[in-house]
């Protein structure tokens, strides 16, 4: 599941669905040749090369002292903080713009704000920065199109972000990208970047991310570990008395146990992908004696087609999500579901929206297991979820001008700087609670929005200390699941699909779905699977085993 | 089906009973099953949290009453500014569409006129073959019209259904008028305007509502030739309310957008007010134009 | 076409205006097609005729600039239905591959399988949509009260303004296994509904949101065609003593004819264009095995794997299916003495 804000207009959970089974973040995109990172090193040399190849191409990471987590995040899950700290770290001693004024390009997944002139939001920040940032935001749903056009007709902003599901998508980018995108490579690799120390704190392996043709051109987003997993109502499990799942077949009894139609209640929403994970499928490709064993060509991943078969057989799913309806966020928040898949960050947001009148209620990540006494395969996103590019052709002045401000706004938690560009200044913008955790404004609900968010990435971390007990879990969630994180041959290699590989795709998740909705018999399977070679599937291993070879991880 | 048949006061006789009832029951029941979805957005608009939360989805039955997710819509002016923006295109856009629109249909209605036909065939095909985006795109970038409220409107401008149709019923008015008015010496505007026009207000009417639906409801082109959020029309301004959370949920790389919100209206109650916001001023539209439906008028237009 | 009037042999009005006389009313240089059947016979020279009608043409100019500009401009953008297109090459950069992507289209047995369910929506558009609005408009038209025909016609049109997501949520809400309908026959120990999720009520469920969406909406045209009959033909009708099926049959629905026949062809021509989203959005719930249409098949095909060439083959062969239907049926209205969309020559 990509787990990237995705396109289709109205009902994106339909089209994760489709590209879904393409598996994760990786819709990445196939070997353009000497694109991805350590092609061009000559290949070869031992697995490790790859990825030594680059760092000399990034910035030598540098550590920012600032707030120490309260749970320390471990296997790459994120560090967890249970309070705001009293007091704010300035990681800036002085602004880091000299008056510039610059265009930005970023998506946004929420309401226009008012326009810089009306927004003062805008001008506390651009104050902070010393240098004007002036937001093109766009659609969040159709970026792809607009991409496309942008790119095709070379008419890019000064700053333009661009989501990396996006990048994928995007014909011939590794083409584009050198000629529409200033080279960082000068700027930030290696020490260069200590000039830019927030940023030289990101996590390299996002660095790695963002080379393209052996140039650095992006800055990253360090993402969270994991995407998409099963949300729960522990309030209401707890009324039940019933335990959390420990198995598979523990899940199916309690979906039995509390599935109750005519009581309006339902036992789940659609989990296929987390499923997967459970029965232990790889996100794409398995590395096996010399082989490249696709998912779908796994007994595991079979064995979890065959398990959302009898939970949709047995009648536990919702109606609504049956007919694919995309309401399962509110069947959740209303009880009329008990288990539901969603992007974690799910959980806060229906915190926000439901604490207030209902301050029993209570969500969490169902926790992780495998099936028959084996271990889950848990499947990382990608590095980075966003590049920020800066526009070629500028002023070298200009250029660090503008890494200054992307600098600015990779602050971490627990800095004055992340308080500014997240909502604004305070007592204007934002509140303190009780808890020390903001709460915006009239004005600031009004003004705040994550344009200064987008230029830039920082550590992943846990902050919603707001929420009761929130961050304990969600932590502690994520220190047992990172544990089980897929072993991916493919790790951190930027690949663009073979087209006919990704259009082999979508008639073997069409089937999946007929087969799990009881359109189609699990003996379809075999014939998909067959299909499914023929049209695209082997050309694609054979694809990707000689990327394997090219990077030395045969 | 005698609910088919036409009264009229002049001549009508009573309908029967029987065809009376069946008429009236038809009718009621196309109303009720309009008017209950109607009645179930517009009361998810007007719901509190709570209600949307307990549904699970739209609300059927009232449990209270917030006015909190049209607060949430217009707070900021931005909603009150793409309102101006988007009833400004439509009203300039249906204008110059409607011009062009009925001097077209008028200039290839004359029987045996000059290349109607090529003309008339060359409009046709636009209406077989569209553009990609991305020529759209390089075009009306390489026209310096990127962020000109003109790429909403030009791209769009003429509809080749629009104006076959109105061609029709202009070829469905008789002839001899503008004949004994040409031999009167009346050139062809003073016809089109003066004799062609008056006759047509009905179907005037009707291509311009929609064409002004066109323009009221189009998000497609802002998205791409408007990088100005100023400049955004109201329908492109909406989506984004619908997208709220939508980061929030399917992804942990987006997934900490800003948090400390205040309660703000369920994302659903939104969106039922966004449908209702862009359904009020189609409202008022209608009357307008059904009072261009005018009987009676003095031509036998029966047919051409 | 002179005797489509609106005349039925057996029905008294009388005959409107006489027709077909005089050429476009200068001096009748030019035999007039529009009174007829006959051809053309003659035709004056050029110069002759350019000074005739230089006003009519400067009238088309405004919109036929529009179209060659906007239209016309861009849609040579489609031959990269012959290309490896890709945006940052541009049509003059990606290579040419022939045929290659017609080649692949039509090897595609789902491509197949998508123009068959297309066709199936359409047909059932054709017959089951259609006439609808045709019915309602008669039916609306012939509510006496302008107040209550006013609040009526308003109602029946604000559908079109919902969203697709809208109808199939309301749809849902009420008609799946979980609304309201269900609910209720739950609670009195009936089976709930399945019809939407049963690929055998596909076509009922999609052709029932079609109809509810924009079937009031459809009747807008044919209300306006309505109020152009001549009110004094149903006057004198009414005086020689036809009854209301004769009035309808003989003075209504001709009135209408031309109408009816011209979104008939129109409809023809964009067959292939059933819509995109009401599939997109219900595909998983019914199966792409009934709802894969030409456009949502493009869309996958396109977005997954960025190959914009595919759309554009397919932009040309509906639109070349397109032409050739319309053509069709155009020819075929003139069999039957209507106009279609153009006169023959």
């Amino acid at each position: 599941m990509p787990s990237h804000p995705l396109r289709p207009a109205i009902r994106r959970r339909r089209f994760l669905g489709l590209v879904g089974a393409s598996t994760t973040a990786a819709i990445t995109a196939g070997a353009l040749s000497g694109c991805g990172p350590g092609s061009g090193d000559g290949g070869g040399g031992g697995s490790a090369s790859d990825a030594s190849s680059l760092d000399d191409l990034i910035p030598t990471r540098i550590p920012f002292e600032g707030v120490t987590p309260d749970i320390k995040g471990q296997h790459g899950a994120p560090d967890g903080f249970t309070a705001y700290p009293e007091n704010f770290i300035r990681a800036m001693s002085e602004p880091p713009g000299r008056g510039g004024r610059y265009t930005a390009m970023t998506p946004l997944w929420g309401p226009i704000p008012p326009g810089l002139g009306d927004n003062s939001f805008f001008d506390h920040v651009n104050g902070r920065l010393g240098a004007t940032v002036e937001f093109n935001f766009q659609d969040g749903n159709t970026v792809i199109d607009k991409m496309n056009a942008v790119i095709a007709g070379r008419d890019v902003a000064d700053i333009t972000m661009i989501p990396d599901w996006v990048i994928n998508l995007i014909p011939q980018f590794n083409r584009a990208v050198g000629e529409l995108f200033e080279d960082l490579t000068p700027h930030l690799a290696g020490d260069a970047a200590r000039a830019y120390p927030l940023l030289a704190n990101l996590d390299s392996d996002a660095w790695r991310w963002n080379v393209f043709n052996q140039r650095l051109h992006g800055v990253p987003w360090p993402s969270e570990p994991f995407g998409n997993w099963v949300l729960y109502r522990r309030d209401l499990l707890e009324e039940y008395g019933i335990e959390p799942p420990a198995s598979p077949d523990d899940l199916f009894a309690i979906g039995e146990e509390v599935n109750d139609p005519d009581n309006n209640r339902w036992a789940f929403g659609d989990f296929n992908l987390s499923m997967r994970q459970v029965f232990g499928a790889p996100k794409q490709w398995r590395y096996e004696g010399g082989e490249l064993i696709h998912m779908f060509e796994t007994d595991e991943w079979r064995a979890s087609i065959e398990y959302m078969r009898k939970v949709f057989d047995a009648g536990l799913v919702h109606p609504d999500i049956v007919a694919h309806g995309d309401n399962a966020k509110e069947l959740l928040n209303s009880g009329q579901i008990v288990f539901n898949q969603d992007g974690i960050g799910a959980w806060h947001e229906a915190y926000m929206q439901m604490l207030g009148e209902n301050p029993d209620f209570r969500l969490d990540l169902m926790p992780v297991f495998g099936d028959g006494g084996n271990d889950p395969v848990m499947h990382r996103s990608d590095p980075s979820g966003q590049s920020v590019f800066v526009r070629k052709g500028m002023e070298p002045e200009q250029v660090e001008e503008i890494l200054g401000i992307l600098d600015f706004c990779a602050a971490p938690f627990g800095t004055q700087e992340y308080m500014d560009y997240r909502y604004g200044e305070e007592g204007v913008h934002h509140e303190r609670d009780d808890n020390g955790a903001p709460q915006l404004t009239d004005t600031g609900n009004a003004e705040v929005n994550d344009g200064y968010y987008f230029l830039s990435g920082r550590p992943q971390a846990v902050t919603e200390s707001q929420y009761p007990d929130f961050v304990r879990w969600k932590c502690d969630w994520y220190n047992h699941a990172a544990r089980f994180t897929e072993e991916d041959p493919f790790a951190g290699i930027r690949i663009q699909r073979p087209e006919r590989f990704s259009a082999a795709e979508t008639p073997m998740t069409d089937k999946v779905e007929d087969i799990i909705r009881g359109r189609e018999g699990l003996g379809a399977l075999d014939e998909a699977i067959a299909n499914w070679r023929r049209d695209g599937g082997d050309e694609g291993r054979e694809f990707y085993m000689e990327v394997l070879q090219e990077h030395g991880r045969d | 089906m005698s609910t088919l048949f036409k009264d009229r006061p002049v001549w009508a006789e009573r309908p029967s009973l029987p065809a009376y009832a069946a008429k009236s029951t038809t009718l009621a029941a196309i109303a009720v099953v309009i008017v209950f979805p109607l009645y179930v957005v517009i009361l998810t608009s007007l719901s509190p949290a709570s209600a949307v939360n307990s549904a699970g989805g739209l609300v059927l039955i009232p449990q209270g009453i917030s006015f909190q997710a049209y607060a949430d819509l217009f707070s900021g002016g931005v909603v009150t500014r793409a309102v101006l923006v988007s009833l400004g295109v439509t009203a300039v856009g249906t204008l110059v569409s409607l011009v062009a629109t009925i001097l077209a249909a008028y200039g290839l209605s004359q029987p045996g006129s000059l290349w109607h036909r090529p003309l008339l065939f060359a409009v046709l095909l636009t209406f077989l073959f569209a553009p990609g985006m991305i020529p759209l795109y390089l075009l009306v970038s390489d026209l310096g019209m990127i962020d000109s409220y003109w790429s909403l409107i030009l791209p769009t401008a003429v509809n080749a259904f629009n104006l076959v149709v109105m061609r029709a019923f202009f070829m469905n008015l008789p002839q001899e008028i503008g004949d004994s008015a040409r031999v009167d010496g009346a050139n062809e505007w003073t016809i089109l305007t003066r004799l062609v026009l008056p006759m047509s207000k009905g179907v005037t009417a009707v291509v311009g509502l929609f064409y002004a639906v066109g323009y009221w409801n189009a998000f497609f082109n802002a998205i791409l030739y408007i990088n100005d959020n100023a400049k955004w029309p109201l329908q492109l301004v909406l989506r984004q309310y619908v997208q709220q959370g939508q980061q929030l949920s399917s992804s942990s790389v987006i997934g900490n957008a800003v948090q400390g919100g205040t309660a703000s209206a369920p994302n659903l109650a939104i969106q039922m007010a966004i449908v209702v916001v862009a359904l009020v001023p189609v409202t008022f539209i209608y009357p307008l134009v059904q009072k261009h439906f005018t009987k009676g008028v003095i031509i036998g237009a029966v047919k051409g | 076409m002179t005797e489509r009037t609106a005349t039925p042999s057996k029905t008294p009005p009388p005959s409107p205006a006489s027709r077909g006389r005089g050429g476009r009313g200068r001096p009748p240089v030019v035999p007039d097609h529009r009174g007829g059947r006959a051809p053309v016979r003659s035709r004056p020279p050029l110069p002759a005729r350019l000074r005739r009608d230089w006003q009519l043409l400067l009238m088309t100019l405004p919109a036929i600039g529009l179209l060659a500009v906007f239209h016309y401009t861009p849609t040579l953008g489609n031959i990269i239905a012959f290309q490896n297109y890709n945006p940052w090459d541009g049509v003059l950069g990606s290579p040419w591959v022939g045929l290659t992507q017609f080649e692949r289209l039509f090897t595609d047995p789902r491509f197949w399988s998508a123009v068959g369910n297309t066709l199936m929506i359409a047909a059932v558009q054709l017959v089951f949509f259609f006439p609808i609005p045709i019915a309602l408009a008669i039916l609306l038209d012939s509510v006496l009260s302008p107040r209550l025909r006013l609040v009526l016609q308003s109602i029946v049109y604000m559908p079109h303004f919902f969203s697709w997501v809208l109808v199939v949520t309301l749809f849902q809400q009420i008609l799946g296994g979980a609304g309201l309908f269900s609910q209720m026959l739950r609670q009195n120990g009936h089976a709930p509904l399945e019809i939407m999720t049963d690929p055998d009520a596909f076509l009922f469920v999609v052709t029932s949101q079609m109809i509810w969406k924009d079937a009031g909406w459809g009747t807008i045209i044919f209300l306006a065609a309505l109020a152009a009959v001549n009110q004094n033909l149903y006057e004198s009708a009414a005086v020689d003593g036809a009854g209301r099926w004769r009035r309808m049959w003989h003075i209504t629905l001709p009135g209408l004819r031309p109408v009816i026949i011209l979104l008939l062809i129109l409809k023809l021509g964009d067959i292939l264009n059933v819509g995109f989203e009401q599939f997109y959005l219900q595909r998983d719930a019914f199966g792409s095995n009934v709802s894969e249409v030409l456009d949502t098949f493009i869309y996958h095909q396109t977005l997954v794997t960025g190959n914009f060439s595919a759309g554009a083959v397919a932009g040309l062969v509906k639109g070349v299916v397109g032409l050739v239907l319309i053509l069709l049926a155009n020819k075929l209205a003139h069999k039957m003495g209507e106009h279609g969309i153009y006169r023959r020559a």
